[in-house]
C-alpha cells in the first residue's frame, strides 16, 4: 500500500514541480534512480532552443506577476539561467522584462495595478486607447474594461478592421442621463430637408435663428460651389411585384406595399 | 467662445445618441461589434478639431472608414455635422495638411512631366455649430409641443392604418380613399378598411373609450414632461448660457484653408502674405483649374497701355516675296499688301513689324504648321523652276537672266536665315548675275528654323549694293 502511494507521488511529480505555485517550497527527496523520468524533461528542457527556455519563463513571469530570483526561476520551470548565458541575456534585454540586478519581473506596456489607475490611463487618451495595449497589464483587467463601461465612465468600440476593442474616455465634466423613450422622441421629430424652414419656425416662435441660410448659399455661389439639398434617395421597397426567394414565409411580406 | 457651444454638443450627444451603433439596420448587432457610444466618441473628437479629413479621423481614432463615414452620414442628415468631398490629386490634399499643419510649404506647382496627375475623392467634414443649435432647440420645442398637444388631446390630423396591409394614411387623403359603396375609407393598394390610428405617443392598453387606458395615457405623457423638465435641465441651460455668445463659424472648407494658410503666413511674418501666387490663383486649397492665360507687357514704363494678352496677337507673319508663289493661298496681310503698325512705346513708331521666336505668343500651332507646308512646297517648286531655268540658260543665254524672276536668282544666301532689304520689296533686281552652275551648291535647306525678318534702314547695308528700280 505505501509503495503504491509512493508511486503515485511520483507520477505527480513533475507536473507540481512544474507547477508555478510550487516555486518556493523544495520538493521532498526522491531516491535518483527512482527521478529518471523528471531528469529526462528538466534535461529536455535545458537542451530546447533560446526562444522556447525563454517562453517559459515569461509565461511563468506572466502568470504569477511577482519578481522571481534566478534560482526561483529555475525551481519553477527548470530554466536555468545561470548555466545558459544566451537565455539570461536574451531575457534581461526583452522588452517585456524587467531586471533589476537581481530578480525578474514581467513588464506590461502600460504600469497599470488596478481599476482606478486604469481609469486614469484611458483618461489619458481622448481618441482612444487599444485595449490589446491594456490587458497585460493585470490579470483582472478586461471585467474592470466592462466594469467601467457599464458604469459609463468609458466607451467600449471595437473596429470593424481588426476585430479589436478600443476605450474612450467619457468626459465626467458633462454628465447627463435621458431614457430611452425620451431618446426615440427627440429622433422621432423629422427635420424638414431645407434648413431655411427650420429658420421660419424657430422665428415663428419667438426664437432667434443662428444658421442664416440664404447668406450661406449666396456665398456659395459665389465660390461657385451648390448648396441646395439634394432630394432623398427613395429606397427600393419590397412590393408585391418583387420576386422572392423565400415565398413559403408569408409572415415576413405581411406589410407589402 | 467656443467651449460653452463644444459643451452643448458633448451634452446632446450623450442626451440623445449614446445608444446609436454604427451597424446598419439588417445587420445584427453582436456582443463583439457593439459599437454604442461611437456617435459619442466621433462628436467629442470633432469639437477638438475644425475641417477635418474622415479618412485622417479614422485613423485618430482608430476606426474603420466605413464605420465612421456611416455615423457621419447620419449626422450630416441630422444637420449636425457639414460635409465637403473633394476631388483632388495628393499634391492638393497636402494643403490642407498644411492648413492643419501650420506650415505654407505644401503648396509648390506641380511638375511639368505630371500634368496627368490621378484625382481621388476626399471627404471633409465639420461641426455646424450654429445648425446644432437651431436643430436641438427645434426638437426641444417640437417635443414638449407635441406632449402638450396630446394631453390636452389636440390631435387635428386623423390618421388611418389599413388592417391588412399595414398602409397609413392621414385625413388629408381622405378624400381619395373613401368608397361610395359604404361611405367608408378604403386602402389603395389592397382595398381593406382603414381603421382610425391615434397618433399617440403614450402606448394604449385598452380601447379609446376606456377611461382607466386614457387616464393612464394621461399619466405617462405627464410623467414624460416631468422627465423632460428634469433630465434634459443640464441642456436647457446650457443653451440659454450660449444664447448671447457669438456661434463658431469655420464657413466652408475652401474658405476655412484660404483662413488658416494666410495666418500661418501671417505668423510666419511674410511681407507679401497677401499677395503670394497661391492666393492669386485661387489657389486656396483647392487646385486652381481655370484657363491660364498668358499676360505680355510691352509697355517699359508700366502704365498699363501695352498690355497684351495672347488672343489679341493673333495676327499673321508677312511672308517674304521669295516665299509667294502663285499656287499659295494666302491673306492679304500675309502678302505684305495691308501695313501693321505696332506700337512698342509712346516714342517708337516703327513701321515695320517684328517677329520673336516665340511661336505661342504670336499665331497659333495650326497655323504656323500650313505656313511650313506652303514653304516646303513654294521651295521644292522654285528649285525645279529654277533647274529648268538654267539648263535654258545654258544653252541660250549664259550669262543673263529674266529679270522679272526672283526664285530664278541663285544666291548663295540660306534659306531661312536673315535677309536685309528694303520696304519695296517688288522693284528689286540682283546687280550681279549669279555664275551658272553652282545651281544646286548654294541651297543649305534647314527646314526647323522660320525665316525670320528684321526691319532695317538703308544705312545699314555696308556690304550689299542695291539698284533703284
Amino acid at each position: 500500500m505505501a509503495f503504491q502511494e509512493k508511486q503515485n507521488r511520483f507520477k505527480r511529480q513533475p507536473e507540481k514541480s512544474a507547477s508555478a505555485s510550487q516555486y518556493g517550497r523544495t520538493p521532498a527527496p526522491i531516491k535518483f534512480s527512482n527521478d529518471t523520468e523528471r531528469l529526462q524533461h528538466v534535461n529536455s528542457i535545458r537542451k530546447a532552443p533560446v526562444g522556447a527556455q525563454m517562453k517559459r519563463v515569461i509565461d511563468l513571469l506572466f502568470e504569477t506577476r511577482k519578481a522571481l530570483t534566478i534560482e526561483q526561476i529555475n525551481e519553477a520551470c527548470y530554466v536555468d539561467m545561470r548555466a545558459n548565458k544566451d537565455v539570461f541575456e536574451s531575457m534581461r534585454k526583452n522588452p517585456k522584462v524587467k531586471y533589476d540586478g537581481e530578480r525578474f519581473s514581467y513588464k506590461s506596456k502600460h504600469d497599470v495595478r488596478d481599476k482606478n489607475q486604469l481609469l486614469f490611463l484611458v483618461r489619458k487618451f481622448p481618441e482612444g486607447i487599444a485595449v490589446v495595449d491594456l490587458k497585460d497589464s493585470y490579470p483582472t483587467v478586461m471585467e474592470d474594461l466592462q466594469a467601467l463601461k457599464a458604469a459609463r465612465e468609458i466607451w467600449l468600440l471595437s473596429n470593424f478592421d481588426s476585430q479589436e476593442d478600443i476605450a474612450y474616455p467619457n468626459d465626467p465634466k458633462v454628465p447627463i442621463k435621458v431614457d430611452d423613450d425620451l431618446k426615440q422622441l427627440f429622433r422621432g421629430i423629422e427635420l424638414p430637408r431645407d434648413m431655411i424652414d427650420i429658420e421660419r419656425d424657430l422665428q415663428k416662435n419667438g426664437m432667434k435663428p443662428a444658421t442664416n441660410t440664404a447668406k450661406r448659399r449666396s456665398a456659395a455661389q459665389m465660390e461657385g460651389i451648390s448648396s441646395k439639398p439634394k432630394p432623398k434617395k427613395k429606397k427600393n421597397e419590397i412590393t408585391k411585384r418583387t420576386k422572392l426567394t423565400n415565398a413559403h414565409l408569408p409572415e415576413l411580406f405581411q406589410n407589402l406595399k | 467662445m467656443i467651449e460653452p457651444y463644444n459643451k452643448l454638443i458633448k451634452l446632446g450627444a450623450r442626451a440623445f445618441y449614446d445608444d446609436l451603433t454604427s451597424t446598419g439596420d439588417n445587420q445584427p448587432k453582436t456582443g463583439r461589434s457593439d459599437n454604442r457610444g461611437i456617435a459619442v466618441v466621433v462628436l467629442d473628437a470633432l469639437t477638438r478639431r475644425q475641417w477635418v479629413r474622415e479618412e485622417d479621423l479614422a485613423k485618430d481614432l482608430k476606426l474603420h472608414t466605413k464605420q465612421l463615414r456611416r455615423t457621419l452620414r447620419f449626422f450630416e442628415e441630422e444637420k449636425i455635422i457639414t460635409r465637403d468631398h473633394r476631388r483632388e490629386t495628393a499634391k492638393g490634399a497636402k494643403i490642407y495638411g498644411a492648413a492643419v499643419a501650420a506650415t505654407a510649404d505644401g503648396q509648390q506647382t506641380a511638375k511639368e512631366g505630371e500634368e496627368k496627375v490621378k484625382l481621388h475623392t476626399h471627404s471633409y467634414c465639420c461641426l455646424d455649430y450654429a445648425q446644432i443649435y437651431d436643430v436641438i432647440r427645434y426638437r426641444l420645442h417640437r417635443m414638449k409641443h407635441k406632449l402638450k398637444d396630446e394631453l390636452e388631446n389636440k390631435n387635428t390630423l386623423q390618421e388611418y392604418i389599413c388592417s391588412n396591409c399595414g398602409k397609413r394614411y392621414n385625413a388629408l387623403d381622405a378624400l381619395r380613399l373613401v368608397s361610395f359603396e359604404d361611405e367608408d375609407f378604403h386602402c389603395e393598394s389592397c382595398n381593406g378598411r382603414l381603421e382610425v390610428e391615434s397618433d399617440k405617443i403614450a402606448v394604449q392598453e385598452g380601447g379609446d373609450g376606456d377611461d382607466n387606458a386614457r387616464r393612464r395615457r394621461r399619466e405617462k405623457l405627464k410623467d414624460m414632461l416631468q422627465k423632460m423638465e428634469v433630465q434634459l435641465k443640464p441642456l436647457m441651460d446650457q443653451l440659454s448660457r450660449v444664447k448671447d455668445l457669438p456661434v463658431p463659424e469655420f464657413g466652408s472648407l475652401q474658405a476655412w484653408e484660404a483662413r488658416a494658410s494666410a495666418a500661418v503666413r501671417a505668423a510666419n511674418g511674410d511681407i507679401n502674405a497677401g499677395d503670394s501666387k497661391i492666393s492669386q490663383l485661387g489657389y486656396n486649397g483647392v487646385p486652381y483649374s481655370g484657363d491660364t492665360k498668358v499676360v505680355v507687357d510691352f509697355n517699359t514704363e508700366g502704365k498699363g497701355e501695352g498690355v497684351k494678352s495672347e488672343t489679341d496677337s493673333t495676327s499673321l507673319k508677312v511672308l517674304p516675296p521669295w516665299m509667294i508663289t502663285s499656287g499659295m493661298n494666302l491673306t492679304k496681310e500675309q502678302r505684305g499688301e495691308v501695313k501693321q503698325e505696332t506700337k512698342m512705346d509712346e516714342t517708337s513708331t516703327s513701321t515695320a513689324v517684328q517677329y520673336t521666336d516665340d511661336k505661342k505668343l504670336t499665331i497659333g500651332h495650326d497655323n504656323n504648321q500650313n505656313i511650313q507646308d506652303e514653304y516646303i512646297k513654294a521651295y521644292y517648286a522654285a528649285l525645279l523652276k529654277q533647274h529648268e531655268l538654267e539648263e535654258a540658260a545654258k544653252k541660250q543665254l549664259p550669262n543673263t537672266l529674266a529679270a522679272d524672276d526672283p526664285s530664278s536668282s541663285t544666291s548663295n544666301r540660306q534659306v531661312g536665315m536673315k535677309s536685309k532689304r528694303e520696304e519695296d520689296d517688288d522693284c528689286t533686281e540682283w546687280e550681279e548675275a549669279p555664275i551658272a552652275g553652282n545651281g544646286n551648291g548654294g541651297y543649305k535647306v534647314d527646314l526647323n528654323v522660320e525665316a525670320e525678318e528684321v526691319a532695317a534702314d538703308d544705312d545699314d547695308d555696308d556690304d550689299v549694293d542695291w539698284e533703284e528700280g
